[in-house]
């Protein structure tokens, strides 16, 4: 089935290529999300992604799931366009002041006050933690793929996955902490 | 010192680890206070994260997606495909002999070649120059390799001025061609799109005419002649006699519009044109063949989303739902029926050309001097009279204006009199 909606999406059908992204795009938009940190900018990368997959799909060539594949370019485009806006230095601080402004003024208002505030931190920890660590975190642990999935998804080692891990588990929990 | 015990914790809430591990880790911990607060927290951390809910999808996320993926279904065959083909080809030819690389660079002409016909006449192989391309792509299939066969069809339609559904279309044709690519349900899909619209230019002909005949009869009937048996017809038909302006009563004027044929337009003109003196001539074509096409492909578009609408309105439970996708429904159609009627107008109009025709009978076709008659002495009589009648009543009228006028007149005659002495006593007192 997928390979087939594949294969169509190869040759520029648009509802075939819509039809195989239903069940990843909403991950995507997550992936997306934690990355960039608020909803706008989100949805333009998990736009701009998809895009990107579809102009792409030629390329793919099925030695790896199609969802890896589709996520890998989600991080790769998030990071891209993070790399682009450090290089027109923003400052640090200020960008997750107004991000978690951001991000209060998205979540549903019917939410307890309390667990909106708790994933704005969760949110804001994750915004500062390199683009690296940020991508490992998600899709460990909201996500919840393996070692080795992760392995594949961003096409590093698995020890550098588990490291990276590591390392980045224990920052945002430092994090927190200090926020806390 | 206590490094591998954090990577045991991290392994620990993955469940990456094993029984020996958890105990060492245990172990640790209970005398490692900074350990037992880092493994606590980590794992509270951990939590947190388990609790992130997935957001729900922006408003409007698919389409919106919908929208730019089909702009870049559009522009990516166009674009990345020439890309994709300069490149690889480049790459190839790197790695083959001399003679190879001749072969490659006629080979690289050939396309080239192709590309700039393409650009040339944009809308040329709709009319069957896809075997040209299709021979093409056979040649650089044999020379180079079959993957890059697909792409080398990019060229055929790639500079041709359509969207989509129509370039997409166009590709699986050259697929067809090639024989290798043919699958049933591809190639059925496309007859049935393309039967639906038209694949050549869309042309709509008009023409004007006015013409002198000398048998008015003879001219109409030859419009006929042409007419008949064919699906043109006369929209419309009017005929006076000129006894206004001439004298001899048996001479018509008429004005036709007629619908004809696309193939017998020209016919048409000839006949005729055969029957008189042609006065007024005009011939215009407008190509709305790029207009036809988008409209087609945007009639493709609305069709997919209604189709999508569809799909959601069976799964959709709640009333307000399917209302609310009802109306869109609604919506969709009413746009659809309205560029479809466009179209379909657009054909008519190409299979069918308007052709305006006026027909004014003359005596002869051949200017001549006409002898004078009687007729001409008695007008010219007739004006000599006029002319003298109208002097007379002028005349009578300036008598009886003075007469009417004359107490004011005589006043103003005295005043100016008056006047004129006392202007003249004076000059004779200077001097």
């Amino acid at each position: 089935m997928e390979s087939k909606l594949i294969e169509k999406s190869i040759k520029g059908d648009v509802a075939s290529f819509e039809l195989l992204i239903q069940k990843y795009r909403q991950y995507v938009y997550n992936i997306t999300y934690r990355m960039m940190g608020n909803s706008h900018d989100a949805d333009d990368m998990a736009q701009e992604a998809l895009i990107k997959a579809f102009k792409a799909i030629h390329q793919f060539k099925g030695d790896s799931q199609f969802s890896t594949w589709l996520y890998r370019i989600a991080m790769n485009t998030c990071k891209d366009e993070l790399r682009k806006r450090k290089e027109a230095t923003l400052p640090l601080d200020e960008r997750i002041d107004t991000m978690t402004e951001a991000d209060r003024a998205q979540t549903d208002p019917l939410l307890i006050y309390e667990q909106k505030e708790l994933q704005a931190k969760v949110q804001g920890a994750l915004d500062r933690l390199s683009a690296d660590g940020k991508e490992v975190i998600i899709l460990r642990d909201i996500l919840g793929y393996s070692y080795e999935e992760i392995g594949r998804i961003l096409e590093v080692p698995i020890g550098t996955v588990r490291s990276r891990i590591n390392r980045n588990r224990i920052m945002l929990k430092d994090i927190l902490k200090a926020e806390a | 010192m206590c490094d591998q015990y954090k990577t045991l914790m991290n392994a620990y809430i993955d469940g990456d680890i094993t029984e020996a591990q958890i105990k060492e880790l245990e172990q640790h911990v209970a005398h490692c206070e900074s350990c037992m607060i880092e493994f606590e927290e980590l794992k509270y951390v951990k939590t947190l994260l388990d609790e992130e809910v997935l957001m729900p999808l922006p408003k409007d996320f698919d389409e919106r997606l919908h929208q730019r993926l089909l702009e870049a279904a559009a522009t990516v065959e166009r674009k990345d495909d020439k890309d994709t083909i300069g490149s690889s080809i480049m790459g190839k030819i790197k790695h083959l002999g001399w003679k190879s690389r001749a072969l490659g660079g006629v080979a690289a002409v050939l396309i080239i070649g192709v590309v700039v016909v393409k650009t040339a006449f944009p809308y040329g192989f709709y009319m069957g120059k896809s075997s040209d391309s299709a021979a093409a792509a056979n040649y650089i299939t044999a020379e180079e390799s079959t993957e890059m066969a697909p792409q080398s069809f990019g060229i055929s339609y790639d500079n041709a001025d359509v969207t989509e559904s129509k370039a997409v279309t166009a590709a699986t044709e050259a697929r067809g061609a090639d024989g290798d690519y043919e699958s049933p349900e591809m190639t059925s899909n496309d007859s049935s799109q393309n039967s639906q619209y038209r694949n050549g230019r869309i042309i709509l002909k008009t023409a004007n005419l006015s013409i002198d005949v000398e048998s008015y009869d003879e001219t109409v009937a030859a419009i006929k002649a042409v007419l008949e048996g064919t699906e043109g017809y006369i929209e419309s038909e009017q005929t006076s006699y000129k006894t206004r302006y001439t004298d001899r009563d048996n001479l018509r004027y008429g004005s036709f519009v007629l619908r004809v044929p696309a193939d017998l337009f020209d016919q048409m003109l000839d006949s005729i044109k055969a029957n008189g003196f042609v006065n007024y001539d005009n011939v215009n074509s407008e190509d709305v063949t790029k207009y036809y096409r988008d409209t087609a492909s945007q009639v493709e578009n609305l069709k997919i989303t209604e189709n999508r609408l569809r799909e959601i309105l069976e799964k959709a439970t709640d009333v307000s739902d399917i209302l609310e996708i009802e109306n869109e429904l609604t919506r969709t159609r009413r746009e659809i029926d309205a560029l479809t009627n466009q179209l379909k107008n657009w054909e008519d109009l190409a299979d069918l050309s308007y052709v305006y025709v006026e027909i004014d009978e003359v005596e002869s076709l051949n200017p001549t001097i006409e002898p004078i008659d009687d007729s001409v002495l008695a007008k010219a009589k007739e004006g000599f009279i006029d002319t003298i009648n109208a002097i007379v009543k002028t005349t009578m009228e300036i008598f009886i204006w003075l007469v009417a006028k004359s107490p004011v007149l005589l006043i103003l005659a005295i005043l100016a009199w008056v006047g004129s002495k006392i202007w003249r006593k004076k000059r004779h007192k200077k001097i």
